[in-house]
């Protein structure tokens, strides 16, 4: 694959030596970048450890599948303004997204620089290479994602329509790219390098949050669509939204609209920007970025510095929660160090945080199959037991916060625990719970809380209540029985290692039996009521065994 | 003799003055010592020198050519091993070093076999075709030095060169370095292995807080400051002197 898209880069040589580059350094660097691709493991998919290019593979088979999905708006929808504005979004937000997320680190990789820069290469063929390997990786996912539209196109308007897709696609990738290109500029001319590393954590763990809510919710949504409004004219708002740009062309070819002056400007304005960008980013953005990213690798010790202040004071803020927790000095040692972690490890919050936004999509679900059931599904709603997925679900997130944070890239450092004198090693693991549920779950039961209260009642507070020790008690019992390891103590790659599915069942039973017996209790008069004590009971004595736990006990 | 490196009043600023106003000269086939505590401005020097930094004030000149308008030039005559270098860890040291080659525009076949004979002299022949993931600080080093030689350098700038190296590199690093400048190469290098400094150097510069605080052979310094050793001129001029002190106040503090 790597010598075919080589073959193809050679073709247009041509228009890169045109253009001032060096060829044959851009030629080598998109080589070895490609080696380096098809060696490590896929960004914004992949969690995977040795299947190397096969998780990349696997990635664009999913993107398919959910870019059919899409494309199926096609059929449903006769409006070719509103289908193809539909589709071009999604792919322009798709594209924007993997460029944030996976392509922040060739972007903003100053490690790479030591071994380019020195080098005697001209900026702009540094950043024509950097510019192509992104488009060769950007198309390779946009032909997956819009496959599915581009067969349906063909199928439903036949073969113009579906060539003007297609050259709609390279304006559309070029716009995005572009576009994506601009704001890294403007976001890197005003901050420091953290924020800007953060503001793109952030929007990794949004664009993982769609990804999973567009699988889920997209084959539910699909079968709605004849019901949107049928917006058949281009109205004046549209110039100010670029999908309609693009979709404005199939319109007027399929003569679902009459030609005016909206629409030749929406026309002009699709294929003029993405190469006004262009322009811009070459005569602005090219000779300022690579000294940026110099400076910005220097500024980042003082920025560092700025940090530890910071999350000193955040310490302080933290102890008054400590003491309600009475933790122990050892206990206080994992509590620190999974509270620092979870505050300051971009890679734990994107493994973690993605859950939360799972929640979402969850109640939405939830909601979108109550309400095709029954018409009065508002007012009957707060006769069902629903309520009591939701709690379950949001003790899926303390789940995944200690499995989590069991795994570190760092795991190595676990030598500390095993060179000091712990009798008690139990205390870390404690401490490193009690720190999950303050940071994470805490606030996050208590949004689904207030939620829960406020579409069932009061009716639901017991269960609320007793909620949280259940779910607590799901994540200690899988913690003693299944997960006896120190906080960040493994490696990355244990995260897939084929135990994880035996443990997978072990602590689904465990959820089943648990959140099946407060169905149980909630079914009986005051059961939940009388359940709590004995709930609180089992939570105290479980994190009391969990403290106690020996070496003997650890699994190293 | 000709001027390899000539410095002008050089000063960087970040959010603060980083180096100040320094003045220097370097002449064909000398090598020179650049030493300093953490933090002091080497490798911000070596960065202006080698054109990574365009941004600074005062005028630099290497290899007879402007830094600011001639950086790409430059970069063709010069070899640069930087602190800390990244190297693409999933590739082999052939596979880099070929890559390295191509960027310098030198023949494929001359590179590999170039590549290979230096590997074998750095004792890693048997691991050039393992990917450098595996590979042990020293041995990522020693692939760092052998791409900064690959294209014959006249001017060579060397940040920590000898981090990580066992002992017997040390030895053939310090013997290559006296080869080169016999080879009328000229070398540029800072590091904190004083008496390789010490032994090598035709003259030693100490930098301290962004500024040059001595310039001269090792035998002009230790004349002026009556130190004895490059390690003890160093803690005197650099003001970190107090190291008996501080390690009895360790021991009060452990205690």
């Amino acid at each position: 694959m790597n010598k075919f898209i080589l073959l193809l880069l050679d073709k247009i040589a041509i228009l890169y030596k045109r253009s001032g580059v060096d060829y044959e350094q851009l030629r080598a660097i998109i080589s070895v970048k490609l080696e380096i691709n098809s060696r490590k493991t896929n960004g914004m998919l992949g969690q995977s450890t040795t299947g190397k290019q096969t998780s990349f593979t696997f990635g664009l088979v999913i993107y398919t599948i959910v870019g059919l999905l899409f494309a199926l708006v096609i059929f449903f929808q006769n409006s070719a303004l509103i289908s193809f504005a539909l589709l071009y979004a999604y792919i322009m937000v798709f594209i924007i997204m993997v460029l944030i997320t996976d392509f922040s680190s060739v972007l903003l990789d100053t490690s790479d620089n030591t071994i380019i820069l020195p080098k005697p290469i001209q900026d702009n063929t540094v950043f024509a290479a950097r510019n192509t390997f992104i488009i060769i990786y950007i198309s390779q996912i946009v032909l997956a994602l819009s496959a599915g539209g581009i067969i349906f196109t063909f199928i439903k308007y036949g073969l113009v329509s579906g060539i003007l897709f297609l050259v709609s696609l390279v304006l559309i990738t070029l716009f995005s790219t572009n576009l994506t290109y601009t704001l890294y500029l403007g976001i890197m001319s005003f901050t420091s390098e953290e924020t800007m590393k953060n503001t793109i954590n952030y929007m990794q763990i949004v664009m993982t949050v769609v990804f999973m809510g567009s699988y889920q919710l997209l084959p539910r949504l699909i079968g709605n669509l004849e019901d949107v409004t049928q917006m058949l004219t281009f109205e004046d708002w549209m110039l100010a939204a670029p999908p309609f740009w693009y979709a404005a062309i199939q319109t007027l070819l399929l003569k679902q609209t009459e030609a005016n002056l909206i629409i030749v400007l929406a026309i002009a304005l699709a294929i003029v920007f993405p190469f006004a960008l262009q322009f811009g980013i070459q005569k602005y953005f090219i000779p300022f970025f690579n000294n940026k990213l110099q400076d910005l690798a220097i500024q980042n010790k003082s920025d560092e510095k700025d940090k530890i202040a910071k999350s000193k004071m955040s310490f302080d803020f933290s102890s008054s929660i400590k003491k309600l927790l009475r933790l122990q000095l050892i206990e206080n040692s994992g509590y620190l160090l999974t509270i620092a972690s979870l505050k300051a490890d971009r890679k734990l919050k994107l493994r973690i945080y993605p859950s939360i936004g799972y929640m979402a999509v969850f109640l939405i679900i939830i909601l979108l199959n109550i309400s095709r059931k029954n018409e009065n599904w508002f007012v009957e709603l707060n006769q069902t037991y629903h309520y009591l997925w939701l709690i379950y679900f949001c003790g899926f997130l303390l789940n995944t916060a200690t499995f989590e944070t069991l795994h570190s890239e760092n795991y190595k450092a676990r030598w500390i625990y095993e060179s000091t004198n712990l009798e008690k090693p139990g205390m870390l693991i404690s401490g490193s719970f009690k720190a999950n549920l303050i940071y994470f779950f805490i606030p996050a039961y208590i949004l689904i809380s207030i939620l829960i209260l406020s579409l069932w009642g009061l009716k639901a507070f017991d269960d609320v209540f007793l909620g949280f020790f259940s779910c607590s008690l799901i994540s200690l019992i899988n913690t003693r029985l299944n997960q006896r390891f120190l906080p960040f103590s493994l490696p990355e790659e244990a995260r897939t290692n084929g135990n994880n599915f035996a443990r997978g069942l072990l602590m689904m039973l465990i959820v089943g039996v648990l959140s099946g017996l407060h169905y149980l209790l909630a079914t009986i008069p005051y059961g939940i009521t009388l359940a709590i004590i004995p709930f609180i009971f089992l939570f105290w004595m479980m994190m009391n065994n969990i403290q106690n736990m020996s070496w003997k006990e650890i699994t190293t | 003799m000709a001027t390899a490196i000539e410095v002008r009043q050089l000063s960087k600023r970040y959010k603060e003055k980083i180096l100040h106003e320094l003045d220097f000269s370097v002449s064909e086939g000398e090598i020179i010592g650049y030493i300093g505590p953490n933090g002091a401005g080497k490798s911000t020097t070596i960065k202006i020198l080698t054109g990574l930094i365009p941004d600074f004030e005062g005028s630099a000149i290497v290899a007879g050519m402007d830094v600011r308008q001639h950086a790409i030039e430059i970069k063709r005559v010069i070899g640069y091993i930087p602190e800390n270098a990244a190297l693409y860890d999933v590739l082999t040291p052939l596979e880099f070093l070929e890559f390295v080659g191509h960027l310098y525009g030198l023949e494929k076949d001359k590179t590999i076999l170039k590549a290979n004979e230096l590997l074998k002299l750095f004792g890693l022949e048997n691991s050039r075709n393992d990917r450098m993931n595996t590979f042990s600080k020293g041995m990522r080093q020693k692939v760092l030095l052998i791409s900064g030689l690959l294209q014959n350098p006249k001017i060579l700038f060397l940040d920590e060169p000898l981090s990580g190296l066992d002992a017997n590199a040390v030895i053939l690093v310090k013997e290559v370095l006296q080869q080169l400048k016999i080879a009328g190469k000229t070398i540029f290098y800072s590091s904190h292995i004083m008496d390789v400094v010490e032994k090598i150097s035709d003259r030693i510069m100490i930098i301290n807080q962004g500024k040059l605080i001595a310039n001269g052979t090792f035998a002009e310094l230790n004349e002026q400051a009556q130190s004895g050793s490059l390690e003890q001129l160093f803690t005197n001029l650099t003001g970190t002197g107090e190291h008996k002190e501080k390690a009895s106040q360790l021991i009060d503090i452990i205690k």
